[in-house]
This record gives structure tokens, sequence and C-alpha cells, in this order.
């Protein structure tokens, strides 16, 4: 069993062979191995608070189901099971999936980091570069130049429908 | 860390991973989009065409001179996954093909040829088709051409194939057309991963190109023929390239036939087009088709054939066999292209399937 400590000073139980699932831990801990109980420790602070939960539920998910059954030999009807449970995992703020994607990178966890930039891919489709600025936050800091002259008319037909 | 707001701020990703969510846009109007939300994420690179699924087409509407002579140097296409209808710049050549985003652009004598990415408006000079072009060829036959690799590859061959006889190749800065000769009346031609495929009605030839000698284009090595199956005479029959390989499709009323080419048992292989095939073809009568899987797209129908073609005078209609008709093309269509023929079109220049790109 090993400890995960999150910012908030949380503490969250894991077996080890779930939270092997991030390379980053499974190299902390394989670095570590033989030492005393105490360095099976991991301070996981650099991730918002709470994600570390929705991270473990997502490891205990996939430790039942391992990525290799999963392209390998498992059933469609189990594939379709998973594919579900995903989507509906996922299916969250995009603030969520924001955390989700950094605590994915920083843990290296890439199932989860590939699940959470699909859906966010997902979320952006189909949507004016305004919409997904609104969404995501992000200010429009094109200078008025660049806004008038250089993005639209690079692609002028991306923005328009020409159906009167 | 220790401000958790800095976090949220989509615009201050690492790079890389803006890079990584960049690449799980699939559409090329996605990706645009995606580069003009903020400075960040317009220094996410390019697309290059290989780390995007093939496109998903859009129907380039017939030239129509009306609306030429309003809007100048412009043709239509029909956008059928966002129901748009996009206006791009293409001279007023007669174009004859469509391949990966190039158009082939051929003046009335065949004196000048050229290609046209008519989204990034790049164009590339071809050698002329000279003497032996009759306009008859791109006026009344159908007209097609592959690429052998990516267009930016200095060894690209374009391969360009006029009903009924012709078979001619070149490579970008070469300054005549190579020609193949069949030996009979030709259905349809194409080239795919260096091997020249020849339709005939009744067989099909498969013509190994000699890679070695690169100044010879065509230079048969091997030489296999095929039977063809008889559902597949005396029906609309088209070479179709797709993800995994050749196949023929065969088009009647009724319905149509799917076969591939097994490379390995150098013979065809008739494809059901149940639920389980994810093969998409998109068909035109006199214009090349395409293939996609529907792996790539949630939007496409696995096993179905999405058809251009005119029901009745200046009706354009698109619609999907499968079992019957796919209800969202044809009502795509019926809602919105019909309105764009009111006027009279050139008949020569029917709708054809076109594949954005932005390379």
């Amino acid at each position: 069993m090993i400890t995960l400590i999150s910012s908030d000073k949380r503490k969250f139980h894991v077996l080890e062979e779930v939270a092997n699932q991030s390379l980053t831990i499974r190299d902390v801990i394989e670095d570590r191995r033989g030492r005393r109980r105490a360095d099976r420790i991991i301070l996981v602070t650099n991730i918002n608070s709470k994600i570390p939960e929705k991270v473990i539920v997502y490891w205990l998910r996939h430790f039942l189901m391992p990525e290799e059954i999963a392209h390998a030999s498992m059933s469609h009807k189990k594939a379709e099971k998973l594919k579900k449970w995903e989507a509906k995992f996922f299916d969250t703020d995009i603030d969520t999936l924001n955390d989700l994607i950094l605590a994915a990178d920083s843990l290296d966890i890439p199932s989860l980091f590939d699940g959470a930039c699909e859906k966010v891919s997902d979320i952006l489709k189909n949507r004016s570069a305004e919409e997904v600025g609104e969404i995501s936050k992000i200010e429009n800091e094109f200078t008025h130049e660049e806004e008038e002259e250089e993005i639209p008319s690079e692609n002028a037909w991306v923005w328009r429908n020409e159906f009167a | 860390m220790d401000s958790l707001s800095e976090l949220r701020d989509w615009a201050n990703l690492p790079p890389e991973i803006v890079e990584l969510i960049s690449k799980k846009v699939k559409y090329i109007v996605d990706y645009i989009r995606f580069r003009a939300v903020c400075s960040t994420w317009r220094s996410v690179p390019c697309p290059k065409q290989h780390r995007l699924p093939p496109q998903l087409p859009w129907l380039m509407l017939p030239y129509d001179a009306s609306i030429c002579k309003e809007n100048g140097e412009t043709r239509f296409f029909y956008d059928v996954w966002e129901s748009k209808m996009r206006k791009l710049y293409v001279p007023a050549i007669t174009c004859c093909a469509s391949y990966h985003g190039w158009l082939l652009l051929v003046s009335y004598k065949g004196s000048e040829v050229s290609l046209l990415n008519p989204l990034t408006r790049s164009e590339v000079e071809l050698p002329p088709f000279d003497t032996w072009f009759d306009p008859y060829y791109i006026s009344f036959g159908k007209s097609k051409m592959t690429f052998s690799s990516d267009l930016t590859h200095p060894n690209c061959l374009i391969t360009v194939f006029l009903e009924k006889y012709w078979v001619i190749s070149c490579r970008i800065g070469d300054r005549s057309w190579k020609r193949y000769y069949p030996r009979k009346e030709l259905v349809d031609a194409t080239h795919y991963n260096g091997r020249l495929y020849l339709l005939y009605e009744g067989e099909m030839t498969i013509i190994e190109s000699n890679k070695r000698e690169e100044s010879c284009v065509l230079v048969p090595e091997l030489t296999m023929t095929i039977v063809l199956e008889p559902e597949l005479t005396a029906v609309k029959k088209r070479f179709v390239e797709g993800k995994s390989g050749v196949y023929v499709v065969g088009v009647h009323h009724e319905g149509k036939f799917l076969y591939q080419f097994q490379e390995q048992q150098l013979k065809l292989k008739k494809i059901n087009t149940d639920t389980s095939d994810s093969t998409a073809i998109f068909y035109g009568d006199n214009y090349p088709c395409l293939a996609l899987s529907s792996d790539d797209w949630d939007s496409l129908d696995g096993g179905s054939l999405y058809m251009e073609h005119k029901c009745i005078p200046n009706v354009l209609k698109l619609a999907a066999l499968k079992s019957g008709y796919n209800p969202l093309s044809v009502q795509l269509l019926d809602r919105n292209v019909t309105m764009m023929y009111e006027e009279e079109y050139d008949e020569d220049e029917p709708a054809m399937w076109f594949q954005p790109s932005l390379f």
C-alpha cells in the first residue's frame, strides 16, 4: 500500500498495483524499493485537490480491466461497458478536464491523458473561435490588426456560410 | 505550485499539451478555428496531412456561370458535415478531377494544366496536354487523378486518367507527360502504392511499376490479370482507393457490390456490406470515388455509399444507399443544395467530391 498526499494534506491509500498505472509513481516506487515504509508516501501537491479522488476512481476502474486485456481479448460487451463508463467519467466541466490533463501529464498516465484530451477536443469541435474562447475562458488577445486582417483573410471560408 | 487558479488557465497550458489536444481535433475546419482562439493556441504547428485522418469530403458544386458573374472566380463547396456552403477561389477554367485537396485545372485546349489547392490557393504548374488532347476527353468522359505520395515529395508521381484510353503521368517539373497505352477501352484506372490498376469490362489488370528506374515512369515488370465476377459486368464500376487498399465498387439502381483487392491472394474478395464493414464510399457518376473509414469519423455510416447523382434536371441529390436510403443525407440536400440550381448550370461539370487539405 502506498500513500498519496494531496496539496490540501489529504491522504489517499492506494494499492501499489493500482497506483502503478502512473508511470511517475511507478518509477518513484521502483527507486525507493527496499527502503523504509515512510518512503512509500508520495506527495502529489502539484495537483488540484479534487483531482486525486477522480484519478483513483479512474485507476480502480482500469485496474479491473488492464490495458492489455482491453486490446486483445476483451469481449465486445465489456469494451462497450468501459467505453460508456469512460464517457460518463469524462463528462465533466472544462476546468476539471484541464486539471485532469495536467494531473495525467505530471503523473504520466497515458490513457487518462489521451481520454481527457479527446474529450476536450470533442467539446471544441464545430465551435467558432469566439465560442471556444468563452468556454475555455481565454481572452481574445490578438491585436486588432491580426483580428481584422490576418486571421480571417487567411481562411475566410471557415467563418462564413454562403447560404443566403 | 501554489496558486491553483493559475492551473486552470487554458491559454497557459504547456505547449505540448495544447499540441496534443489539437491533434485530437480531426476536422480541418476545427483545426483552423482552434488556431484562431489565442496566440498560444495559434503557435501550435499547422497539421501535416498525415497527422489528420483522411478528411470528410465536401461536394464541389457544378460550375454555374451566373454565380461566377456575381462573385468572380469562385466555386461553391457544400460542407455536408456542418451544413455550410463554402465559397473558395477557383479560376474559371475547367476543373476535371480532384485528389487530396487539389484540383486539376485544364484550359480548353489543354495548353495550360495546373493543380490548385483552393484552401491555400497554392498552385502547381504541370506540363501541357499537347497535341493529343481533345477537349472531348474532359467534357464527356470521366477523368481522375492520383498522387503516388504527398505532393511535396520530390518524386511524387501524378497520374491522370482520361476516359477511355488515356493514362498519363508526370512529376512536378517534368516537361511532358508520359503515356501508358492500355490494350483496349478502359473503364477506370488508378495508381496506388506503386502499382497501376486498370479496369476493363470483365477484367482488371495490375501492373507493377518499376520504381528503380525513375526516369521511365511506368515500366511493366509484373502484370497480372484478374477476371471480374459476373455481377460486376454491365454495371457502373469504379476503383476506390481506401485506407486498406484498392476496392472495386459496382453500382446499379438496386444496390452496390464492393470488392476488395487482396494483395496476398491476388484476387478480388467480395465485401459484405453489413454494419460490420467500416468502409464508407463516396461515389460520383463522373468523378473519382473515395473511401473513408467510419472508424475515423463518427458521423460516417460504415458500409454505406454516399452518392452524388443528378436525379432531375437542375436538382442535385445526395443519397446514401445502404439497404435503402440514409434519410439524413437525402434530407440535407433536399433542404439546402437544391436552392443553388435555379439557374442553368454547366452540364459538362457536374458536382464532385472534394477532400479538403491544407497541403
